[in-house]
């Protein structure tokens, strides 16, 4: 139950309606910008510390012309790769750069996996040309894959073999690496081993699996690491599973890695001719990209020449676009900061003329005891009152409008925290100005406020 | 039980100043009833702020009970109010957003005395003044003379050893003015101190004594004067 002066400004509020409910509006207008304005900041903040820091972003990556330039020009094209090929040797590049912690090649994959449907037909014929049809490097082509034909009968005795796994899906996506991708992503594993320098020498083929294709392989009957040493099934020929990866964040849990090679068995010449190679350059600090990209630069051009290779830096764009959001995130939460300042101003207005309406009353109240402390606490109650329903209304409309303004921004989900504490503080605020044209009563006698009109 | 000391109050106007009160010395002793009196603008309502220590003197020294409270924290200044005194305006100064009972109930919130309590003592005293059917009603809801009766109920709430009424008939007619002088004067048979500003002689009559203000000043040969000789 509320004490009786405190429902004297309850009822008051409540009495007016249009007035308070004007106040309302226009505290939870500025609560909720200002609460949108600090999310949105915070959370592009936030998110592109996050991202610099993914590996991703310290690197160089080291492609050749002729994959930049090809779609747009694929008769120039062939002249330019003949002449520039890269291949895990050059990764030596790296001795050179004493800013390069790790050096490690990185190429999408492909795996055509032969299932109990799928075994006794032939391979699909709308293979995709020679050239490559994605950005992140070549895939297997057709030639690779002419392998292996199986009749039923064979697949049954598969089926029966305990030490050969047969999918029930029918392509697996992934990369072929050297071994320093692992160290430079920090990926361990969780069974087995990872791929290492004697895989990539070696004739035998083997894949590293993430975790999560490791349990969709492994499938309900099978704990994942009973995979280890087994032998997957698929038109390029058994890939034994030597390892399974611990999860990692950055979306190779679905993938599996297989060691890259430079000739790839008996198809000699086949990379030379129609895989791109991507070289990757991880710096320990970021801050050495650009001389390491200098450094790199002139090492290339040695080995094969002026224009052959395109040295791109990830980082550099990635930054170009975060000062872009960062910028407009600042002039959003300025323009928010703003209104909502006016919207203060405002406030305090109108609860000043609340307050002078009030005057003579807080004179009969102190006559009838109140002290000018307990006068404060009432006001703080009125002013309490606005902001925290302003404050509630203006965060449930934050909500949807920072999670608009970053969608927008391209900033995943961002969190509540920064609304819930641009909301309080905005609340305080808010309370704070309210306050404000109470002050006078802490200055006169009880006499001189009762003689007031009103 | 009151004791004032050469009291004066100057109100500053910005350049001239206006003595409402000079050099007032003068003993009100528990239980009396007294009636202040005088023309308009003669200083009666500021005599009253003063006792109720609703305004500060600009001289002059105030005992409550021989303590010297000139100069009290507003906190001790605000209990003081609350639960010693009581308070009688012309204009009733009820708040309209509280119900009858709930008015009465006020002072005694800031007596810290508990809900159920207040609610009890505000139904009882509110019986006393002939108003036990109108406990829900707003203030706009009753007469003049009811919102009076609200009011003294209220300045009863908390037991008051004084109460300090202005004028507390001014805006009544005669009869529910009357009603309002027996119950002074019921209270005051049962021991509590009152002090009434008045304009009505007649009513200054049924009074234990007189003050007479002219000009700020008291009246030499006013009763109460002759009497202590402060
Ligand atoms: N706040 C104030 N500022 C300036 N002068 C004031 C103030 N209050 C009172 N006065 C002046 O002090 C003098 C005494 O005023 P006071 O209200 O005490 O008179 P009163 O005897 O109660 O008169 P009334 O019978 O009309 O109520 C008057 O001259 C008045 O103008
Ligand atoms: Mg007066």
């Amino acid at each position: 139950m509320f004490k009786e002066p405190v429902k004297i400004i309850l009822r008051r509020f409540r009495d007016r309606t249009l007035e308070s409910g004007l106040l309302i509006i226009a505290v939870a207008l500025g609560i909720g910008a200002f609460a949108a304005g600090l999310s949105l900041i915070m959370n592009t903040m936030e998110f592109s510390n996050q991202i610099m820091s993914s590996p991703e972003y310290r690197e160089l990556v080291i492609s050749t012309r002729s994959e930049a330039s090809e779609m747009e020009n694929p008769v120039e094209e062939k002249l330019v790769q003949e002449n520039a090929v890269l291949t895990a040797a050059d990764l030596e590049a790296a001795n050179l750069a004493p800013g390069v912690e790790w050096a490690y090649v990185q190429n999408n994959s492909r795996l055509h996996l032969i299932t109990a449907d799928t075994g006794n037909m032939r391979p699909p014929e709308d293979m995709s040309p020679p050239g490559g049809d994605n950005a992140g490097g070549g895939e297997p082509r057709a030639d690779d894959r002419q392998g292996i034909q199986i009749s039923e009968e064979e697949l049954a005795e598969m089926e029966a073999d305990s030490s050969i796994i047969i999918a029930e899906f029918d392509e697996i996506s992934g990369y072929e690496v050297t071994s320093q991708f692992f160290n430079s992503w920090d990926i361990t594993a969780s069974s087995g081993s990872l791929i290492s320098e004697a895989d990539i020498t070696g004739t035998e083929n083997v894949i590293v699996l993430g975790s999560e294709l490791a349990a969709l392989l492994a499938g309900e009957s099978m704990e994942a690491d009973e995979l280890l040493g087994k032998k997957l099934l698929s038109r390029e020929g058994y890939q034994t599973i030597i390892g399974i990866m611990n999860p990692v964040s950055e979306g190779f849990d679905q993938e599996y890695f297989s060691p890259y090679k430079d000739e790839t068995g008996g198809f000699s010449g086949f990379r030379r001719r129609f895989m791109d190679t991507q070289l990757r350059f991880a710096v320990e600090d970021p801050e050495d990209l650009d001389s390491t990209a200098v450094l790199l630069s002139d090492w290339f051009e040695s080995q094969l020449g002026e224009d052959q290779v395109v040295i791109s830096n990830p980082r550099a764009e990635a930054e170009q676009l975060v000062s872009r959001n960062t910028g407009i995130s600042l002039l959003i939460l300025f323009l928010s900061a703003a209104g909502f300042f006016i919207a203060l101003v405002n406030v305090s207005n109108i609860m000043m003329s609340r307050v002078l309406r009030m005057k003579k009353n807080v004179g009969i109240l102190m006559a009838l005891g109140a002290s000018k402390n307990s006068i404060r606490k009432l006001f703080l109650t009125e002013a309490l009152v606005l902001a925290v329903s302003g404050g509630i209304a203006g965060a449930l409309l934050a909500i949807p409008l920072s999670g608009y303004m970053e969608t927008a921004a391209g900033i995943e989900a961002g969190s509540w925290l920064y609304i819930t504490i641009g909301a309080v503080l905005a609340g305080g605020l808010t309370t704070l100005f309210g306050l404000i044209p109470s002050r006078q009563f802490m200055k006169i006698d009880p006499a001189q406020a009762m003689r007031s009109a009103s | 039980m009151i004791r004032l000391e050469n009291i004066s109050k100057q109100y500053d106007l910005g350049g001239t100043t206006v003595d409402a009160l000079k050099d007032v010395s003068l003993e009100i002793n528990r239980g009396d009833y007294a009636a202040i009196m005088g023309p308009s603008g003669s200083g009666k309502s500021t005599m009253m702020h003063i006792l109720g220590i609703l305004d500060s003197a600009t001289g002059g020294k105030y005992f409550l009970e021989d303590y010297d409270i000139t100069a009290l924290p507003d906190k001790e200044q605000a209990r003081i109010r609350n639960k010693h005194f009581g308070f009688i305006f012309q204009s009733f100064n009820l708040f309209p957003e509280l119900s009858a009972i709930e008015n009465v109930m006020l002072p005694m919130s800031y007596a810290g005395i508990p809900y159920k309590t207040r609610k009890d003592k505000a139904v009882d005293l509110l019986q006393e003044v002939g108003l036990g059917h109108r406990m829900t009603h707003l203030p706009t809801m009753l007469s003049g003379g009811e919102q009076q009766r609200v009011a003294i109920a209220r300045s009863l709430s908390n037991d008051p050893d004084l109460i300090l009424a202005d004028e507390p008939t001014g805006n009544l007619p005669s009869d529910k003015g009357e009603e309002i002088m027996e119950i002074l004067e019921s209270l005051n048979k049962r021991g509590v101190t009152v002090v009434m500003v008045t304009h009505n002689p007649a009513q200054g009559r049924r009074a234990g004594y007189v003050i007479e203000l002219r000009d700020g000043m008291l009246i030499p040969g006013s009763p109460n004067l002759e009497a202590q000789n402060v």
